[in-house]
């Protein structure tokens, strides 16, 4: 009893949690002094803080290890206030010793040397931060923040109501002006299944494999949505990587269309102004994109439907008030949530492993992948196309919106101060969140 | 050679990658077909300004 009084945190603090928290101030650094992406990083920064606070118990769960078949219980091979990796001999129990599929400590011992147990009875509860697969390794959520995540993340609820609001705040209006723009959005996915085939190579399962796949999409909701659903052990590793690579657009960019390109190329000129979309248009296109996307790829329902609502509530006019709630107070609580539980799945024991190292390295081949297929699919267009397309276009289907629209338009100024690109570039950008949005769904149809 | 089913990455590959062009292919005819649809219920936009202008 007195020594839980004092048991302290330091007990179980070890260099793997000292380094995690020099990476969440790294992140929380970038967001403050450099402005990157700060509404994302400063959250998910303080979440890794938090979580490598020995005992703070934000993101734990807890498993119940069960005995396998009767007998006597032999010896405990581990102490009761040891940390222990997965795979770990927890308890003797006649000739054979239980393994703990999770790694974490054991927080309630109900067995002694000696005694008799039957099969399925509970041996120890072990506490971890570990996110399991429900089906194979069933844990209970414990902490706040493994409760959010659980019952956030997990169930599905917050990532396509974050599409929501995307929704509410997508202009459809360049896309509609310009639709075959929308083929460079299709080609940007590319680089998911290139980085898909990549993380197969690297000897990832077919699951992790289309999880990290998905960072090339370049949509942090559709990322979580999908790893979630197919891989949830790796979840921090590939919405860190996403949103990182997200905020690192102007540095990806611009070598990959500076080596695919001519300076003539970037120098095409494109005529400023786009068609004017009339609002029935704007209201139709929700409605019938929805109806045509969920009836071909199904498991894409969450997202699409949620992405359209939006998009609806912002064009019909008569619901401002919902139109404005899904672009500001509601976006900014979903984002609190969701960043926050994201930061707390990056614990030292999930996260210093050799696969995250692999996911980030792919993670930006992904992007980089993406970027360069969306610029020879302009370039293959342009063989067929009277009024040539300017090919930087086809990086601006990099969803990451709308930040890949601005750096194509930056860099067609340089390239031609005559050249206004961003209302061109928003319509693959917003293609590609469509396009990401329905290769998620597929990967989960097919895996999941 | 790898130890992952090449035959079943391929079909997710290729496939996924083909159902994303086909929908973004039928939603940009659908599209057209919304434009067309609203240019007969409300008139073409640019045409009417120009007209006024």
């Amino acid at each position: 009893m007195l020594f839980g009084l004092l048991e302290t945190g330091f007990l179980y603090f070890y260099w793997g949690n000292v380094l995690m928290i020099l990476i969440g101030g790294g992140l929380i650094f970038l967001g403050i002094a450099k402005k990157m992406e700060p509404l994302l990083l400063i959250p998910i920064g303080f979440g890794i803080i938090l979580v490598n606070l020995p005992l703070g118990g934000l993101m734990d769960y807890q498993y119940e290890l069960r005995a396998k078949k009767s007998g006597i219980v032999g010896e405990v091979l581990i102490d009761e206030s040891s940390r222990f990796n997965e795979n770990t001999r927890i308890i003797q129990i006649d000739t054979e010793a239980l393994i703990s599929p999770v790694h974490g400590r054991i927080t309630n011992l109900r067995v002694s040397p000696g005694q008799q147990v039957e099969a399925g009875e509970v041996v120890a509860v072990i506490t971890t931060t570990m996110q399991t697969d429900q089906e194979e390794i069933p844990t209970e959520p414990v902490g706040l923040l493994s409760r959010l995540f659980a019952f956030g993340i997990m169930w599905h609820i917050l990532p396509p109501l974050i599409f929501l609001s995307l929704g509410a705040l997508t202009n459809f209006g360049p896309m509609l002006a310009n639709p075959r723009t929308m083929l460079l959005g299709a080609a940007t996915q590319f680089g998911v299944y290139f980085a898909f085939f990549i993380s197969l190579f690297f000897g990832f399962s077919f699951e992790e494999a289309a999880s990290i796949g998905i960072i090339g999409g370049a949509e942090g909701p559709t990322t979580i949505f999908v790893t979630a659903t197919l891989a949830p052990h790796i979840i921090g590793a590939t919405a860190v990587a996403c949103y990182s690579y997200m905020a690192l657009v102007p540095l990806i960019l611009p070598p990959v269309i500076n080596a695919l390109t001519t300076k003539k190329e970037r120098q095409i000129y494109m005529k400023p102004k786009l068609r004017n979309v009339s609002k029935l248009e704007k209201i139709l296109f929700p409605i019938c994109g929805a109806v045509i996307v969920i009836l071909l790829v199904p498991s894409s329902a969450p997202l699409i439907g949620c992405f359209m609502v939006g998009n609806l509530f912002r064009e019909c006019g008569v619901v401002d008030r919902l139109a404005e709630t899904a672009q500001t107070s509601f976006v900014d609580i979903l984002t609190i949530f969701i960043t926050l539980c994201i930061g707390g799945t990056m614990t030292a024991e999930n996260f210093i492993t050799i696969s995250t190292l692999s996911i980030l390295v792919i993670g930006v081949v992904s992007f980089a992948s993406a970027a360069a297929a969306g610029v020879l699919f302009a370039k293959f267009m342009n063989l067929f196309l009277k009024e040539k397309i300017n090919p930087m276009l086809g990086a601006a289907g990099v969803s990451a919106v709308p930040m890949a629209a601005r750096v194509v338009h930056v860099m067609g100024q340089k390239e031609n101060k005559k050249n206004y690109l961003l209302m061109h570039a928003m319509g693959p950008n917003v293609a590609a969140a469509i396009g990401a949005a329905i290769a998620g769904g597929v990967f989960v149809g097919v895996l999941g | 050679m790898w130890d992952f089913d090449m035959e079943l990455a391929l079909v997710i590959a290729l496939g996924g990658l083909a159902v994303v062009f086909i929908i973004l292919i039928a939603l940009s005819f659908a599209i057209g077909g919304i434009r067309m649809l609203a240019e007969r219920i409300e008139g073409d936009p640019d045409a009417e300004k120009k007209k006024d202008g």
